[in-house]
């Protein structure tokens, strides 16, 4: 089986104070030298992906007739499972695409935008799904929920309209079953189902049943994925005609910060034990402690 | 302007994602001249309808053969907008609801957005919507110009809209026979999960972030939710970490809650996280980093450790218990 998980690192904005962003007055989502970081949600994918091919029914890189059988029958070799790591972005995120590597990703691949594409949701799935469609196809695409810093939610699910394929939303882990078939398990707030399916397919993450922060590289790791080099596209080695990138359905800018409808007092004292004491005091009133 | 509401879910869900549907179809009543409702079910037929401020023109009770694929009712409403096209799709924030309103926009070579707040008719042939992005730190306007519109409502906190018996309109039943078969879907089992939140309906709330540190330190604030009286939430990371369950996740991802008294210790404040907890009647902050974003949500701030803060939080409250 080959699959690809698909990827955009984001600033960590919880860096950022608030103030930051009232005092330039300038709405960006790149607010300067704040480090980047993978999205939480698709470091959950990519994570959940290497679990699957960590799996005791799968090992190594895939050949062409690894996909599933369709008798389901446990017999015959391994099943291998094939992984790339693939995004849209300029060359800041080559550093964690060898960390991909580095982890156990088979292929690491990065198209380079020729513009910002945080607003335009339909140009990075065309983009994705013209690549997914070339020479090479994997059975299935892992996406998180909800994109890079424009958080527009939609690149998984414009991805599998693109290519008709399925897409199953909300997936918190992956495993074979005992007849080497794909086992999909969804979960929501209230509910959860497990799913056994046929790629190919779009899974998009919700939250993870497993503890699923990426794995972190050895040291022998780090040395060997410097030899490997992760592979740079441009849109212009991509024919994107196929499919309606056109963004001119829609048009996002950034206008502002949300409003806090609130005051902060800050409890000032030289002690933890004086803070407590003022807030037993003055803000947890007799009444709201049982 | 003719529009589609379509709420998915089942049970108190589907009051709640309707309650957040309102607001922005209030925000565009002006321009409604007809509005229909489609109400997705896995089970038996519901007969029971929300209670929508406004007039419904007919109401679609439609049966999903399998919970969780969305692509046959894609399919579904694709067919509806050929015989009856609308103006406007408008989907609950569900992952479904997503998902269709992203697909369904492409379909039909129209504009999508997700997970919107707010929006409003900027002229006849525009709609303007704002949601959140960048973590939830900033507010992004988006200018719809292609028809139709589709649009997902974002979670908001609040009460659920009542439930009715009566529809006040014509009900059309769309049975799961009338979908197409998934072959690609060989078998679908539904798995029993904890059903109730701890979090909902919570009068108090402690809410646990990164900054606690450890799973040895997040089990010694067990005693001090306890004297406290109040629910211990969590924060992302902390769930990330398996420290803590995903029924205590609170945030848009996971549990908006609502409590009277909500102490969020060692949390930055996501935008993601704070609104799950805006409707707080008073937020108490607690971090090391005066910086952090979360004091701007909070009514109350303290600057230092959580960990004996919170500790001598409890011994104070057990001395008074005591006394």
């Amino acid at each position: 089986m080959k699959l690809a998980v698909c990827f955009k690192t984001i600033h960590d904005y919880a860096m950022v104070p608030p103030e930051d962003w009232q005092m330039t007055g300038r709405y960006t989502a790149d607010p300067g030298p704040v480090r980047q970081v993978f999205n939480c949600y698709e470091e959950s994918a990519l994570e959940m992906a290497l679990a699957l091919g960590n799996s005791p029914l799968s090992s190594g890189p895939a050949s062409k007739n690894a996909v599933l059988t369709d008798s389901g029958d446990a017999a015959g070799p391994p099943l291998r499972v094939e992984r790339t790591a693939l995004t849209v972005d300029d060359n800041r995120a080559d550093l964690f695409l060898r960390h991909l590597i580095a982890v156990g990703y088979d292929r690491a691949v990065r198209v380079a935008p020729d513009r910002d594409l945080d607003f335009s949701p339909r140009t990075v799935a065309a983009t994705l799904a013209t690549w997914i469609t070339g020479s090479d196809p994997p059975d299935l695409m892992i996406f998180g929920p909800r994109g890079g810093a424009g958080e527009h939610c939609q690149t998984g699910p414009l991805v599998a309209e693109m290519l008709g394929w399925p897409c199953l939303m909300s997936v918190a882990a992956l495993a074979f079953d005992d007849s080497r078939r794909l086992r999909v398990t969804c979960r929501k707030d209230r509910s959860c189902r497990i799913h056994v399916v046929e790629p190919p397919l779009v899974l998009v993450t919700g939250i993870a049943t497993e503890t699923n922060r990426l794995r972190i590289p050895t040291l022998k790791q780090k040395l060997d994925a410097r030899n490997r080099s992760v592979q740079v596209l441009s849109l212009a080695d991509l024919d994107l005609s196929r499919f309606d990138s056109g963004d001119k359905a829609s048009s996002t800018d950034l206008v502002g910060v949300p409003k806090s409808h609130r005051t902060c007092t800050m409890i000032h004292g030289d002690s933890p034990q004086e803070k407590a004491q003022v807030l037993a005091d003055t803000y947890l009133k007799p009444e709201q402690v049982p | 302007m003719k529009a589609l509401a379509v709420l998915t879910g089942d049970g108190h869900e589907i009051r709640s994602r309707a309650s957040d549907m309102v607001p922005l179809l209030s925000s565009l009543a002006e321009s409604l001249s007809d509005l229909e409702l489609c109400m997705i079910y896995t089970g038996s037929v519901p007969d029971r309808f929300p209670e929508w401020p406004m007039a419904l023109s007919r109401v679609h009770r439609i049966q999903l053969p399998d919970a969780g694929v969305p692509d046959p009712l894609l399919d579904f409403i694709s067919d509806m907008a050929e015989t009856c096209p609308k103006n406007l799709y408008l989907f609950d924030g569900t992952d479904i609801g997503d998902c269709l309103a992203a697909r369904l926009g492409y379909r039909l070579a129209g504009s999508s957005c997700l997970q919107v707040q707010t929006c409003r008719m900027t002229d006849e042939k525009n709609l303007t919507s704002w949601r959140l992005a960048c973590g939830g730190h900033l507010l992004a306007r988006t200018v719809l110009e292609k028809f139709p519109w589709c649009l997902s409502a974002a979670a908001t906190p609040g009460t659920a809209l009542g439930w009715t018996g009566d529809s006040g309109c014509p009900v059309t039943d769309h049975p799961a026979a009338a979908m197409p078969v998934q072959s690609w879907v060989i078998s679908s089992v539904s798995v029993p999960v904890e059903t109730d939140s701890p979090l909902t309906g919570a009068d108090r709330i402690l809410v646990l972030g990164n900054g606690v540190g450890s799973r040895e330190n997040l089990a010694r604030m067990n005693p001090v939710a306890e004297a406290l009286g109040a629910q211990i939430g969590a924060t992302r990371p902390v769930v990330m970490n398996g420290w803590l369950p995903m029924a205590r996740l609170i945030g848009v991802s996971g549990t908006m809650v609502a409590p009277s008294l909500c102490i969020v210790a060692g949390a930055s404040g996501t935008g993601a996280f704070c609104a799950g907890i805006r409707q707080a009647e008073c937020i108490v902050a607690i971090n090391t980093d005066p910086d952090a974003p979360v004091f701007e949500t909070a009514d109350v701030g303290i600057v230092d450790d959580l960990v004996p803060v919170l500790l001598a939080l409890e011994t104070l409250i057990r001395k008074k218990e005591s006394s």
